[in-house]
């Protein structure tokens, strides 16, 4: 019997109005009935009576918490008004009997979901569910007390888990701080019996998965070495009609930050005499030289779009003008054409130029393998024009916060089971028609922002291929973005902000269970 | 979340009764704990146990690592492959979520066979079952001599095979259980494709043999 319970029996003594020599002629195991007792009788005045309680005492150790630090004098509000109680009914039940001194050990309501269940007895063992490093656990006895008739149960070496039992309540309760198998003992008395019994009883604390990720630097010596993160931002002035800038971000996973195997998205971002270029590209992890391939698609895209589009840029313009004025099926068909001999034929010269290095290399080009986002855009005086092309999956898609606009600009290719996409470099995706098949147009009057995502994001931020066309979906990716997220990660979006490359890139080390590909995303905004 | 499922059938005939039951114990538990270790695998590691003797059972539903607790298990009776197969075929149906555009569906199961002995019921018709459903890798074990390896290498690809089924094989063969779950992690999060061939798996510890 430690202080806190033997408060507590005090309390409960009070209230029944036990006599004094009848108190003393208590054993310990007839107090701990009349506990029982009261406490399974008289449930909800007690949960009243502790809140009271609790509250006292919380002023007591804790004036700070409380707005009425200055009126020592008021009456404790009624507990209805209590503040803490996110969880109330888990505060009387759980708390009261654990008066600390510190103020630092005060249960601060955990943010955790605990860890909750019960003692059982499967094929005559023993079995504590399991817990898990910094999570709280509760788990409940009592259900085995009745079903035995065993009584007076305690456990031995609860503590090195960083647990206790809270007797009164029956309960295991606390904060597992390591993980490991461990061995606790619970005692307890049969029915009629003086002595204790013991039972071993093993306990199991799994770690925090994020703490068994341990990234290991990718080794500058591998071929084709790449930087684990990378990350740009584009300020364009208000000098043209254009103003919107761009920032991207890149960062490894932590699936290949745990074997030290390099980072194989990539991107790129050009802006010239009014044209945005945009590309992200996602290297298949099963090809060996795949992180090449991305980069190779990412930079040749911008290099064969710029040189096509000082090429052809002003009859494009008028070609998109003439989308905009005649919304006709020849006009688009016109500005469709121009786009293929641009992004398409951009697409197209990539693949060439994987191959040429695949050969020098002595490789397939499918150790390149690579999916492929790319878009176009420019400001006109109708509105936004975005040419896009996409092979393989992750997702980009033109969102408008403000009128609750979204247009995905293609669909991502996943088979039958997600996850078997296709890859730039496949022969079939360079064929004419399948190139043109793959290409968007769209002119939109404004946008909150333009979108580009590897898998790596999508996966975690989308889950499905049909929640990458619902709004609600981008709503809720812009608020993450915007700060809405446990990592108190935050991207500014206002003009000219350098910083947004950084905060985009510290917030892509998101956590999500299960979910740790790389990640890239480059946006306009 | 995608989740890996992993289906144990294990054999606990009479035949097994001894060090064999208590090494397929042990081996569960050393699978367990040192998947603990890959955060991969506790991330998204589901595991079933399915048992048979004279009929199968599951004996542990498909549960998150996290929560997983090894089963006590006894040896008695005849060997039901057969019926585990069909067992299987149904937990594969109810247990394992399919994709589709509106969710997404959990990696196909991995799944490894443990027997001593030869099947004592019908094991064509729980195959036959089993084939209808869309599975991963499947690796069979035939533990000591009188496993019949011909019957499991019609329902696997990958056969291998312990020369007794004694503690220190069957250890082994755990061990190996767990580096290609871990494998399989690292896989699917590489490739993003499921997992189709044996060259996949790491290579067997020298107390387990390939059977080709």
């Amino acid at each position: 019997m430690n202080d806190s319970w033997n408060e507590l029996w005090s309390d409960i003594a009070d209230k029944l109005r036990v006599e004094p020599e009848r108190l003393a002629a208590l054993s310990d195991a007839d107090k701990e009935t009349i506990v029982d007792d009261f406490l399974s009788s008289n449930k909800d005045e007690i949960i009243a009576d502790i809140m009271n309680l609790w509250e006292e005492y919380l002023d007591k150790v804790a004036p700070a918490q409380s707005s009425d630090t200055e009126e020592p004098d008021v009456d404790p509000p009624a507990p209805d008004s209590i503040q803490l109680k996110p969880q109330p009914e888990a505060v009387p039940e759980t708390v009261p009997v654990i008066k600390q001194q510190s103020p630092p050990d005060i249960p601060t309501l955990p943010m955790q979901t605990p860890i909750t269940g019960e003692l059982m007895l499967r094929d005559k063992q023993l079995i504590l569910p399991n817990g898990k490093v910094s999570q709280p656990y509760l788990v409940d006895c009592d259900a085995i007390r009745l079903q035995t008739n065993i009584s007076d149960i305690h456990f031995l070496d609860l503590e090195k888990v960083g647990l206790k039992y809270d007797r009164p309540t029956r309960r295991i309760t606390g904060i597992p701080q390591a993980a490991g198998e461990f061995t606790v003992v619970m005692r307890y008395r049969k029915p009629n019996k003086q002595d204790y019994s013991s039972r071993k009883i093993t306990l199991i604390i799994n770690p925090d998965p994020r703490s068994l990720w341990n990234p290991i630097d990718t080794p500058r010596s591998i071929e084709y070495y790449k930087e684990d993160s990378d990350k740009l931002f584009v300020a364009v002035e208000a000098e043209a009609e254009a103003k919107k800038d761009m920032a991207a971000a890149s960062r490894r996973g932590r699936s290949h930050a745990q074997e030290g195997r390099p980072r194989d998205d990539d991107f790129a971002l050009h802006y010239e005499d009014g044209w945005y270029i945009m590309v992200v590209a996602d290297g298949a992890g099963s090809a060996r030289y795949s992180r090449k391939g991305s980069e190779i698609a990412c930079r040749k895209i911008v290099e064969n779009c710029r040189e096509q589009l000082a090429l052809s840029r002003e009859e494009f313009e008028r070609a998109i003008t003439a989308v905009h004025e005649e919304a006709s099926d020849a006009a688009n068909k016109a500005a469709g054409d121009i786009l293929y001999s641009i992004l398409g034929a951009a697409a197209f010269k990539a693949v060439a130029a994987i191959k040429e290095e695949a050969q020098l290399k002595g490789a397939a080009l499918k150790d390149y393998a690579t999916t492929l986002l790319a878009a176009i855009c420019r400001k006109f005086s109708f509105g936004w024009f975005v040419g896009s092309f996409w092979v393989g999956d992750g997702g980009m898609g033109i969102y408008c916060r403000e009128t609750n606009y979204l247009k995905v600009l293609g669909e991502p290719d996943g088979g039958e089971f997600a996850g078997q996409t296709r890859f730039l470099t496949m022969p079939e995706i360079i064929e004419p028609k399948e190139l043109y098949n793959r290409l968007r147009i769209h002119i939109v009057p404004d946008f909150t922002a333009l979108i580009l995502m590897t898998d790596g994001v999508t996966d975690p931020k989308f889950e499905t291929d049909a929640n990458l066309k619902r709004i609600e979906k981008w709503h809720a990716l812009w608020d993450d973005l915007a700060g809405k997220n446990d990592d108190g990660a935050r991207v500014d979006f206002t003009d000219n902000n350098r910083e947004s490359a950084p905060q985009l890139l510290r917030w892509l080390d998101f956590w999500s269970r299960g979910n740790h590909d790389d990640r890239t995303i480059a946006i306009l905004f | 979340m995608r989740r890996l499922p992993v289906y144990l059938l294990l054999d606990t005939s009479g035949s097994m009764m001894g060090e064999a039951i208590e090494a397929v114990k042990n081996g569960m538990q050393e699978l367990v704990a040192s998947l603990r270790k890959d955060p991969y695998a506790l991330e998204t590691a589901y595991l079933s146990v399915i048992t048979f003797d004279t009929s199968a059972k599951q004996i542990i539903p498909l549960t998150e690592l996290a929560a997983f607790q090894t089963p006590d298990i006894k040896a008695s009776g005849a060997t039901a492959l057969g019926d585990a197969l069909s067992l299987l075929a149904q937990k594969i149906e109810t247990e394992v979520t399919k994709s589709s555009p509106e969710v997404k569906g959990d990696w196909k199961p991995l799944i490894f066979i443990m027997t001593d002995g030869g099947p004592t019921d019908n094991w064509e018709k729980g195959l036959k079952e089993l084939q209808t459903k869309k599975t991963g890798e499947i690796v069979a074990c035939a533990a000591g001599p009188s496993a019949k390896t011909e019957v499991l290498k019609k329902i696997s690809g990958t056969v291998v095979e312990l020369a007794t089924a004694d503690s220190k094989s069957i250890s082994a063969f755990f061990k190996w259980i767990s580096s290609s779950v871990s494998q399989a992690g690292i896989n699917l999060e590489k490739t993003g494709a499921d997992l189709s061939g044996p060259s996949e798996l790491p290579p067997p510890p020298p107390e387990v043999n390939l059977v080709v």
